[in-house]
């Protein structure tokens, strides 16, 4: 009886020790739903890169989360923390974002107040992998079909990034943080604007920190939807349904630039990130003294400033704000070293500092507009070769461009071209190929496109003339044609700074 | 008395012999910055074409011929020795405390000194085209006014370069030297360096050049 006793004993030891060992595996060995299983299809987009399901539960592990209790249900995080409390890794799904192949994953996740239904969601963005929570407030005074409350956008310990009011199933306001920060315990009100304090926002729990927002109307956008994937305004969600609620796209305009409008008008589709980056938000535009110096004045500032919101600027220059590695001085004073004539040029120290001069600020606008974009492109040029020399970027990034350089570059090796020409002659053969449409574009739209792309090409090619591209692809009746174009353009363009 | 004659004959004697020396320093310096200049026109105004750039990876090349036929052109002494029309920008640019490399970790004390003669230097006075000495038959005319090529873009079409220099910088014993140069091909096309060179065997050869500025 008593070896029996024992025997028992051991048994219960051995299952212990078996259930004990079980439970301190990985997190993720068995969590993931078999919607996740098959493999995933998603391609990168924009800035976007596409996550996989390893990247993605490796994320979910790294944020600490101890496995569920009993068996299924949430991963627990913290069970003490004022925020995020729990994550269901098994709940892990691959959203499709719509217009496009990226999916994006996301997890049911629970935080501290009841009252919010939260999930968290995963993006890549400079090979580095990001956790964001979508937090969903409803509104039970309102008992439409259609979905009325407030979505958050934070990160996970609950910082705010984006917010927006929802009222019947439209995006009618967002959140915003309010540029001067008052005492917390203030709560204004006002006919044209709300401001909370977190206070407030703490009772309800879909956000946490310390800091003021502001309510602004969200406007939709005049301009419309183009089909074209590159136009694309940034990440977005829109609401499809209430069972499905906030769903991922990349073709929304409307909203979510973290400023106010006049417009009443409310959206269905509104930015996820303020300004569409996940990694600064709108905050950059306040650092962008630090990164980007300009000392542009006059009409030279007035162009630029409406370059600003052009898609091929937000390529180029706008990339200066969102590194630290480099800064970007762009002025208008001093002369380019040596070379004359020149109507502008880039200049890069080898370390850290692109300098772009512009010198004929008396040109018309659009001219000065296309020489800000070519010197645009080069300085950004100069960056990333820098960085691909560093090993900074993915030798992948880009392949044409490092194609280019170090074609010409062994032809100025052995000396069958000159070694001073290397720069403009694989930067203008790149710019040929590549950016003569969108310069083309971009001035198009400044001048608000009131011609045929066609009648904007000279304001492209022009610095490109002696590149192996003008040359094969255009004929003399071309050129002519276009320099004519051109001309007919800067006489009659009421796209004028004064 | 004549001790007095004596010393005056030696007064003028020193003093004449003081004038032949400084003026035949300034003709060799002259003649050195003329050189070098001469030396860096004929070396970087060959004249420019591209060969086709390289197939993207992953296409079939079209351009294989054409390449190596133009790369054949460029290297062969009939393209080389086509004559061109430089303009010489003949006033030579100031340099500043901004345009002196700081992180050029190549560039030795020596030169480092002589690249800080640029600093609180006086305006130079303006290039003479007939001192340049032309080479491959090229023909040099004095460049437009900045004005009139920015009113009137035909003008590019005259010539086909300006060529623009900083002056010339010297060591103490007239053995190394620095300048700058740029060259333009078109409102948005051209480049300028620093460039500095070293006199071996009576000649001036470059030992190292950067371009810092595009267009």
């Amino acid at each position: 009886m008593k070896k029996f006793l024992d025997f028992k004993l051991l048994v219960i030891v051995f299952v212990s020790f078996v259930f004990v060992n079980c439970n301190s595996d990985e997190l993720n060995e068995d969590l993931p739903n078999e919607q996740v299983i098959e493999n995933i299809t998603g391609a990168s987009f924009g800035k976007y890169q596409q996550l996989n399901l390893e990247e993605a539960l490796g994320f979910v592990n790294d944020i600490k989360l101890e496995r569920p209790s009993k068996g299924g249900g949430m991963g627990v995080r913290n069970a003490d923390s004022d925020f995020l409390v729990g994550v269901d890794a098994g709940s892990l799904a691959f959203d499709a974002v719509e217009g496009t192949e990226l999916k994006i994953p996301r997890l049911k996740a629970r935080l501290k107040s009841t009252e919010v239904e939260s999930s968290m969601f995963l993006i890549k963005v400079q090979d580095s992998t990001h956790g964001f929570l979508m937090n969903i407030v409803k509104d039970k005074d309102i008992t439409d079909e259609d979905f009325s409350g407030i979505i958050g956008i934070t990160d996970l310990e609950g910082k705010f990034i984006n917010g927006y009011r929802v009222k019947n199933g439209a995006f009618i306001s967002q959140f915003v943080v309010a540029k001067n920060q008052k005492p917390k315990d203030s709560i204004k009100e006002s006919k044209s604007s709300l401001s909370y304090t977190t206070r407030t926002f703490l009772g309800i729990g879909w956000m946490s920190g310390t800091i003021h927002l502001e309510e602004v109307t969200v406007y939709a956008s005049e301009e419309p939807s183009s089909s074209d994937e590159e136009d694309s305004d940034g990440l977005s969600m829109d609401i499809e349904s209430y069972f499905d609620l906030f769903e991922f796209s990349f073709s929304g305009h409307g909203g979510g630039g973290g400023s106010s409008s006049s417009s009443g008008d409310s959206s269905d589709t509104v930015k996820v990130f303020p300004c569409d980056d996940p990694l600064h938000g709108c905050d950059d535009e306040d650092d962008e003294d630090d990164k980007i110096t300009n000392e542009l004045t006059g009409k030279a500032l007035c162009v630029y400033n409406r370059l600003k919101n052009l898609k091929l600027f937000k390529e180029t220059l706008h990339k200066f704000d969102n590194t630290d590695s480099y800064n970007l001085i762009i002025t208008q004073k001093g002369d380019c070293n040596n070379q004359a004539g020149a109507e502008g040029c880039t200049s890069f120290d080898g370390k850290n500092t692109v300098t772009i001069k512009l010198l004929n600020i008396n040109q018309p606008e659009l001219d000065l507009a296309a020489s800000i974009l070519h010197e645009g492109i080069h300085a950004d040029i100069f960056k990333f070769v820098n960085q691909h020399e560093k090993g900074y970027v993915d030798p992948n990034d880009r392949p044409r461009l490092m194609q280019l350089y170090f074609y010409y570059k062994k032809l100025a090796n052995s000396k069958v071209i000159d070694s001073k020409k290397l720069n403009t002659i694989y930067q203008h053969e790149y710019m040929a190929e590549k950016y003569i449409k969108p310069i083309a574009e971009a001035i198009r739209q400044l001048d608000g496109n009131r011609l045929g792309t066609e009648y904007y090409y000279w304001f492209a090619w022009e610095g490109l003339e002696r590149t192996y591209s003008f040359k094969s692809q255009l004929t003399e009746k071309e050129k002519k044609q276009f320099q004519q174009k051109k001309a007919h353009i800067n006489s009659t363009t009421n796209a004028k700074c004064k | 008395m004549l001790s007095v004659n004596k010393f005056h004959c030696l007064i003028l004697l020193i003093f004449q012999v003081t004038i032949f020396l400084s003026c035949s320093s300034k003709v060799s310096l002259e003649t050195e910055k003329y050189d070098i200049i001469s030396m860096l026109i004929d070396k970087h105004t060959v004249p420019f074409l591209v060969p086709p750039p390289p197939p993207p990876q992953g296409s079939i090349d079209t351009l294989a011929l054409e390449r190596d036929s133009i790369i054949k052109v460029i290297q062969s002494d009939s393209w080389k020795n086509q004559k061109q029309i430089g303009a010489i920008n003949t006033k030579l640019r100031k340099v500043n405390g901004n345009d002196i490399p700081r992180h050029d970790t190549i560039i030795t004390k020596e030169y480092s000194f002589i690249f800080n003669k640029f600093l609180n230097d006086k305006l130079p006075s303006h290039l003479v085209i007939r001192k340049i000495k032309p080479t491959r038959g090229n023909i040099f005319i004095e460049c437009p006014h900045n004005e009139s090529l920015k009113n009137n873009s035909e003008l590019w079409k005259t010539f086909d370069y300006i060529v623009s220099f900083s002056d010339v910088k010297f060591s103490d014993d007239l053995t190394k030297a620095v300048v700058y140069m740029g060259i333009s091909y078109g409102k948005l096309n051209g480049w300028s360096a620093y460039f500095l060179l070293e006199k071996i065997n009576k000649k001036w050869k470059i030992k190292h050049n950067k371009t810092f500025e595009i267009s």
